[in-house]
């Protein structure tokens, strides 16, 4: 653990995801307003000018902002502009909708807010005129969960097929591998996408959630039990291996104890760098609308206005979602560079 | 003096090769061993790479099985012994060559020691740890050793970690599968010190496998010696080394003796 | 003459962020024609020092430096040194299958390696008589074979006819017999001396085995812990051996009919917490006061015979 915060990539990666676990555990708290407020009036507003200094060039210490000001231009569309007659402050630490806390304690204090007469879109706003800086917040409770639960009962698989398969090899090797090999033979993402249409499209949030997780980590077992069924083939002949069957040791016992975590340099760096895939195959089936569905928001979905290149160039900040996705990928792709640097044999010098 | 050993007509072959075209060749590892072991003595295997040496040592140790032939261990058959009783796995030890794999990276020297003695169950919960203090320093090493990573110790401390471990249960058979060929000539020094003394103290009974015969005929009170899977020969010491019989002795001898 | 002479060889390693000394004022030299035999336990700085000489240390890791680098008594810029690689200067390791390209023959390679030795034609004959030179007989088998084909003692010889093909006029043997089994090793130490006599050539002889060291070198130095800690004619050390840690390592070769053999307790210092005194002292038993505080000088002791140790009888 020091040693990946003395790693300049490691420290950077651990810096970004520790703030992005962080704002999707205390969502509520962070975000302003909450994923379903919205405001119809408001819809597609850019994000929110922060101004410290006002009309009349006086500077405020506490920022603030304009409300809001919607007018059609001839074409019928939206112009939004400032009515700069009076300053709203942004508060800290105010009240605002209600949520739960950790999901389980009922609160309404919000890091940062606004009276309620303006809004405060950092991000802006999407169609209904919900807070896009809110919605993602809260995807991202959607988002960063799903690929680290999936890739944890993957890790359980992965390891226990590839462990039995090359400890005993043999018969048991041979009808795993190929096993192995037919769910690898279908690519990922239509596997993926089969798998998902042979359940109905609505079946309700939570089910949806456990369905990607239990999807996503059948198709990516496979891969991973290879691998360490051809590390343990190495390691089944080492010494301390022969040393534990010579005490007696029970096959079981010998692959729990010895075998397994001498795959963990292995295993730890492919499960990291395997979380982006996962994240991308839920945000891909929730942008398809296979995925969580509106109002739930996850990052994926969120990025399902920005599906028509018109709206994009009219109302840009509905790409930053991906942006989001970006960044958690990116981190934990340099994670596992990271470990890999960190475990690799040669770093040791003389 | 009574066989603790007795081997009879052993032979081991693998299968290698087999590639798509290529029919798999079988290599003869073992071809016809037979030798009695005593009890307390100490018989050196002097062999070459190929000679089968090691194969000797894992089908001993319960680690390979023989294609033919029989081993008796006190009278009983051997590799019954293995597959029934758990118990034969604590009169007969292995210490291997390598010293840079015999532990597990991920194993402290207390995790390392106390495993066998967790399997057997002959030590009482309690006084597991005053069982592996009194091992470690059996084998010459401190109390703060106990709390080590492999990756800290030397070559020749894993080595005496090993042979701990194989001594722990108070084996009557030790193998010793050319323990000190990867150690520096003084840490080789010291094994070879602490194994004597293991097994003045311990009354154990050693197959000693090396290539060097200057280490047999220091350690051993018989010598036989192994050539391409079988005996060449076989005696005391002294009389190997005056008075060798076969042509492939007489060549080892004087490639040796400088 | 002295082909090749080094002073003041300091060699650094890098570990984590900063450089640990290993070998500090080091001073080797080698006749033409000439065995010189080094032996040294792990961690001695046997090889890391003859590395160094052929400037095959890894650059970023590590730090190289010489007081003066002489061959044939002419002065060589530190940055000339690579070029005699291969030239010059060849290396054989201990392992010689490893050392050889599994992928392609020995033919292919052998040809890839004539090449840099500048000769013009290379043939099967050319090739044929250097593997003739060095005792193999089944040329055109040899040539066709890839490495994992050879014995390993066919394969040593193939890196030592490698080495005299590229017209080198040092050779570097980094433990050449370790991994050979024991009626082979004696052709080696045979071949070796039949090259230094037919074709003049330097060797230098790493081992950790004493008695092979004696049999074929002319001189012998014993390292220790990154510094040399007695040198002189091979027959000299092996009838009166004068450091501790020689008479020692001596000692410790077993031996038929001796009770115990004598060894040497603990174990060698680790780099970058080097004793302030002699780098021997906590091992050894002739120890007297002055050892602990001051690292004894190399003395020449009698004629031809270099001492690191305070003690003058023992």
């Amino acid at each position: 653990m020091k040693e990946l915060l003395q790693h300049r990539r490691g420290l950077i990666a651990v810096i970004i995801l520790f703030f992005l676990y962080l704002g999707a555990i205390f969502s509520g708290f962070i975000s302003p307003y909450h994923y379903r407020s919205e405001k119809r009036l408001l819809s597609y507003a850019p994000p929110s000018k922060i101004h410290f200094f006002d009309s009349k060039g006086g500077f405020h210490l506490r920022p603030f902002l304009y409300k809001y000001t919607m007018s059609l231009d001839e074409n019928r569309k939206r112009v939004y502009g400032e009515d700069k007659s009076q300053v709203y402050p942004v508060e800290f630490f105010t009240k605002g909708d209600s949520y739960k806390l950790l999901g389980l304690f009922p609160a309404d204090i919000h890091l940062f807010g606004v009276d309620s007469e303006v809004k405060i879109y950092l991000f802006g706003s999407d169609s209904r005129g919900r807070d896009l800086f809110s919605r993602i917040i809260y995807g991202g409770r959607v988002s960063l969960s799903i690929g680290l639960i999936a890739v944890i009962i993957t890790f359980f698989i992965g390891l226990i097929v590839g462990g039995v398969a090359g400890y005993f090899g043999g018969k048991i090797d041979n009808i795993l591998m190929r096993l192995c090999e037919m769910i690898m033979l279908v690519p990922g993402f239509y596997l993926l996408l089969a798998l998902r249409s042979s359940f109905p499209p609505e079946i309700g949030t939570v089910k949806i959630y456990f369905l990607i997780i239990i999807i996503l980590s059948f198709i990516g077992w496979a891969s991973l039990a290879r691998v360490i069924r051809g590390i343990v083939l190495g390691l089944r002949e080492k010494e301390y291996v022969l040393a534990a069957r010579s005490i007696g040791l029970s096959n079981f016992k010998i692959i729990i104890k010895h075998i397994l975590p001498n795959t963990s340099s292995y295993t730890i760096i492919a499960l990291t760098l395997s979380i982006p895939s996962y994240i991308l195959g839920e945000s891909a089936l929730s942008l398809l609308g296979l995925g969580i569905q509106d109002p739930v928001p996850s990052w994926g979905n969120l990025l399902k206005d920005a599906m028509a290149i018109v709206q994009i160039k009219l109302h840009p900040w509905i790409l930053i979602p991906g942006l989001f996705i970006f960044l958690v990928v990116v981190a934990f792709n340099m994670l596992g560079d990271a470990l890999r640097d960190i475990y690799d044999p040669k770093r040791k010098i003389v | 003096m009574n066989e603790i050993l007795e081997v009879r007509n052993l032979k081991k072959s693998f299968k290698s090769g087999g590639a798509f075209l290529k029919k798999r060749s079988e290599v003869v590892a073992l071809s016809d061993i037979s030798f009695n072991l005593y009890s307390k003595e100490t018989v050196g295997v002097i062999g070459e790479s190929g000679s089968g040496k090691s194969t000797l040592a894992f089908v001993l140790a319960g680690l390979y099985q023989q294609d033919q032939g029989k081993v008796l261990f006190k009278g009983r058959d051997l590799n019954s012994l293995y597959k029934k009783d758990l118990r034969v796995r604590r009169e007969i030890q292995i210490v291997f060559q390598d010293p840079y794999n015999t532990l597990n990276p991920r194993y402290t020297v207390f995790d390392t020691l106390r495993e066998p003695l967790l399997v057997h169950n002959i030590v009482p919960r309690k006084k597991i740890k005053e069982e592996v203090v009194k091992t470690l320093d059996t084998v010459g090493l401190r109390l703060d050793y106990l709390l080590k990573y492999p990756h800290e110790l030397s070559g020749g401390e894993r080595q005496r970690i090993a042979i701990a471990r194989a001594i722990i249960l108070k084996p009557e058979l030790l193998i010793c599968d050319e323990p000190t060929s990867n150690l520096d000539l003084s840490i080789q020094a010291q094994i070879l010190n602490l194994l004597l003394s293991i097994k003045r103290k311990e009354n154990l009974s050693i197959i000693f496998i090396t290539h060097d015969i200057n280490i047999a005929s220091f350690i051993s009170d018989r010598i036989i010696v192994l050539y391409d899977g079988s005996i060449v020969e076989e005696g005391n010491s002294g009389d190997i080394l005056d008075n060798p019989q076969k042509d492939y002795t007489k060549a080892l001898l004087k490639a040796s003796l400088l | 003459m002295k082909i090749l002479e080094i002073k003041g060889l300091n060699i650094d390693f890098k570990k984590r962020k900063s450089f640990i000394n290993v070998v500090q004022g080091l001073d080797l030299d080698i006749l033409e024609s000439e065995i010189v035999g080094i032996v040294g336990e792990s961690g001695s700085g046997k090889t890391v020092s003859t590395l160094a000489l052929a400037d095959l240390l890894p650059s970023g890791n590590s730090r190289v430096s010489y007081k003066s680098y002489k061959i044939k008594a002419n002065k060589i810029d530190k940055k000339q040194i690579p070029y005699f690689r291969g030239r010059l200067i060849s290396y054989i390791f201990q392992d010689p299958i490893p050392s050889l390209d599994p992928m392609f023959t020995i033919r292919y390679q052998f040809k890839e390696i004539l090449k840099v030795g500048s000769r013009k034609e290379v043939d099967d004959k050319l090739m044929g008589k250097l593997l003739l030179d060095v005792g193999l007989k089944d040329i055109e088998r040899v040539l066709s074979s890839y490495p994992h084909q050879l014995s390993g003692g066919m394969a040593q010889r193939v890196a030592i006819a490698f080495a005299l093909g590229s017209n080198s006029k040092i050779l570097v043997a980094d433990e050449p017999t370790t991994a050979l089994d024991a009626h082979i090793k004696k052709g080696i130490l045979e071949l070796l001396k039949k090259i230094r006599d037919e074709k003049g050539l330097s060797i230098f002889f790493i081992s950790h085995d004493l008695e092979q060291t004696f049999y074929v070198a002319d001189r012998v130095y014993i390292f220790y812990a990154g510094s040399i800690m007695e040198y002189a004619k091979s027959s000299v050390i092996k009838k009166s051996p004068l450091h501790p840690y020689t008479r020692a390592l001596l000692d410790c070769v077993p031996k038929r009919g001796i009770e115990e053999l004598k060894q040497i307790g603990g174990k060698s210092p680790n780099f970058g917490d080097l004793p302030k005194g002699c780098l021997f002292y906590p091992r050894c038993s002739f120890a007297m006061d002055i050892c602990q505080k001051k690292r004894p000088p190399l003395v020449e002791v009698k004629k031809g015979h270099f001492l690191r140790c305070f003690k003058e009888k023992i």
